[in-house]
């Protein structure tokens, strides 16, 4: 606690040395525990004393107090970009480390709200927070307080504080961080042995030693702390040994008109239960890429060599009928189905139909796809799925993809 | 049987012609609650605390013997993860002295610690903080008769 001792012995030449400044400070100090969750406080006094006659006595007693936890709110960060584009119906993943602040182990929920803004022409999103593969919806961030170093790469902290950490933890010190690689157990609290009749004493505590080394996934610095040597406590004394965990969110939702649609989504860590803060929001936005199709009907008199809006033609001669499905849009079309009933005073021409993928083309063209008039697995009926009507069924119709059906009538 | 009679006379009175000091410490939380519009400090007992909290520990002692107890000297460590608050220690019988290191206990004005710069040692008056050591220095404590010490400190 030096260095902290030697801070506020600064502060403290300034500020008038009176019992209210100290109670100042000690509001102040809040912010910044120093003392993990879980070490106790031992207070032994003795009393020497002499009996008339010169004989020494003596006796003593001592008090506990337990350090708790102090909730305080994580560091959330964004690892990545937290805007991004995805199809209509494909979830998109975001990646977020959370880091604890607090001077002991707690559980923090994980949140997230479409924010104020609202979505545009989306569905609301199905938000699901994984850790690698596993879903998940809480964090448990462990967190102590360095008590002392013993060595460059090896810390202590008392005993008690060192709960729900793990050798291969990410843990993260005045900003930087290390892989917990041994943890030497949970430590031993100090102990008084007081009595009526003896000297206190303090059995001292066995506290718990965390070795770490260079996380090789993140910042890959090895541990270089200063030990304590006799009358000069390492720096690193009163610093947080504060837990960091990756996770990710993975966004889903699907656009509700043609177009693409919009969502932002706040993620917050932190809450409800027993009242931890709650992180300020990091906002993803995605862009939910929709399908957005189009359609012509063109008509050609000759055959289908040359098609337009308007056309015509005498009573028995032959049309053509081109339907053009176009995508637009950035997301794939599903389910696509084109029906077409008979215009008045005209007969299908049985197996007249064909398709194709090539916008403008033409009747003839070799590369076009026969389709039959039975309900089959071409997608395309003739009078089948209902009378007198074409029915083309297309499963997908990707990004830019194009759909072309001909068929042919008589002009009665 | 004549000695057992004997023993039994001389035992009691071994045990009347003694002094009997018996110590207790508490441990208190100060808290600030609103009261009439005004922050005023309220004590409750600690069992559990946060860092920045001020704890308040009281040390009663009594003599319970028959005799009354001399040169009564309390030592009291601070415990370790606080840090002594300026001017708290309290005790109206009692001579109250501080130490840096366990062994010497002077009056605070008197209290230095020693420092090597540029292979000088200069001697500079300890900060509060740094006591490690509290003592109270009773001179006597009738039979009987009680009193109350204390100190604060603040969790580091």
């Amino acid at each position: 606690m030096k260095i902290i001792s030697n801070i506020r012995k600064g502060v403290l030449k300034v500020v008038a040395t009176t019992l209210f400044a100290a109670v100042l400070m000690a509001a102040a100090q809040t912010s910044s525990a120093n003392t993990g969750a879980g070490t106790t406080i031992l207070n032994v006094v003795t009393v020497n004393y002499k009996s008339p006659g010169g004989v020494a006595l003596v006796a003593s007693a001592s008090a506990s107090v337990t350090v708790t936890l102090v909730p305080t709110a994580v560091t959330l960060a964004a690892v990545g970009a937290t805007t991004g584009a995805t199809p209509s119906g494909t979830a998109i993943t975001y990646s977020f480390t959370a880091t604890s602040n607090a001077n002991g182990s707690d559980t923090y929920n994980l949140n997230s709200a479409v924010s104020a803004a609202g979505t545009t022409n989306a569905t609301a999103p199905t938000v699901v927070f994984k850790q690698g593969a596993t879903t998940v919806t809480q964090l448990t961030l462990a967190s102590s307080v360095i008590s002392d170093v013993t060595a460059a790469n090896i810390i202590v902290v008392p005993a008690g504080t060192a709960s729900n950490l793990a050798v291969n933890d990410i843990v993260v010190i005045n900003g930087t961080d290390y892989l917990v690689s041994k943890v030497s157990g949970a430590g031993t609290a100090a102990k008084a042995n007081v009595g009526a009749t003896i000297a206190g004493t303090i059995t001292a505590e066995v506290p718990v030693s965390i070795t770490l080394a260079a996380n090789t996934a993140g910042s890959n610095i090895t541990p270089a702390f200063t030990p304590s040597v006799v009358g000069t406590p390492s720096p690193q004394i009163g610093l947080l040994v504060a837990e960091q965990q990756a996770f990710t969110v993975d966004v889903l939702s699907s656009t509700v008109a043609p177009g693409d649609g919009t969502v932002p989504l706040d993620i917050t860590v932190g809450g409800p239960a027993p009242g931890t803060p709650i992180t300020a929001p990091i906002t993803t936005t995605t862009t939910v890429q929709g399908a957005n199709l189009t359609i012509t009907k063109e008509v050609s008199s000759d055959g289908g060599a040359t098609f337009a809006t308007t056309g015509s033609g005498a009573p028995l001669s032959t049309l053509t009928y081109r339907i053009t499905i176009t995508n637009g849009g950035a997301g794939s079309a599903s389910t696509v189905v084109i029906t077409d009933p008979m215009p008045a005073y005209t007969k299908y021409v049985a197996g007249s139909a064909k398709s194709s993928s090539v916008a403008g083309a033409l009747f003839a063209d070799v590369a076009n796809v026969a389709l039959t008039d039975a309900a089959d697995a071409d997608g395309y009926d003739f009078g089948v799925t209902a009378a007198n009507q074409a029915t083309l069924s297309v499963p997908t119709v990707a990004a830019g993809a194009t759909v072309v059906l001909f068929y042919q009538v008589t002009i009665q | 049987m004549k000695y057992l009679l004997v023993c039994l006379l001389l035992l009691p009175s071994l045990a009347w012609a003694a002094p009997d000091i018996q110590v207790s410490i508490t441990a208190e939380k100060v808290v600030v609650v609103e009261k009439d519009g005004k922050q005023v400090e309220k004590r409750v007992s600690a069992t559990d605390v946060v860092p920045g909290d001020v704890i308040v520990y009281t040390l009663q002692y009594e003599n319970k013997g028959d005799e009354a107890a001399q040169n009564v000297v309390l030592n009291d460590p601070i415990p370790q993860g606080t840090s002594y608050i300026v001017a708290s220690a309290f005790g109206p019988l009692a001579e109250v002295r501080f130490s840096v290191d366990g062994k010497t206990f002077k009056k605070p004005s008197l209290l230095t610690y020693t420092v090597n710069k540029n292979g000088k040692t200069e001697q500079r008056k300890a900060s509060p903080e740094q006591y490690t050591h509290i003592r109270w220095i009773v001179k006597k404590i009738p039979a009987g008769k009680s009193g109350v010490v204390g100190f604060r400190v603040k969790v580091n």
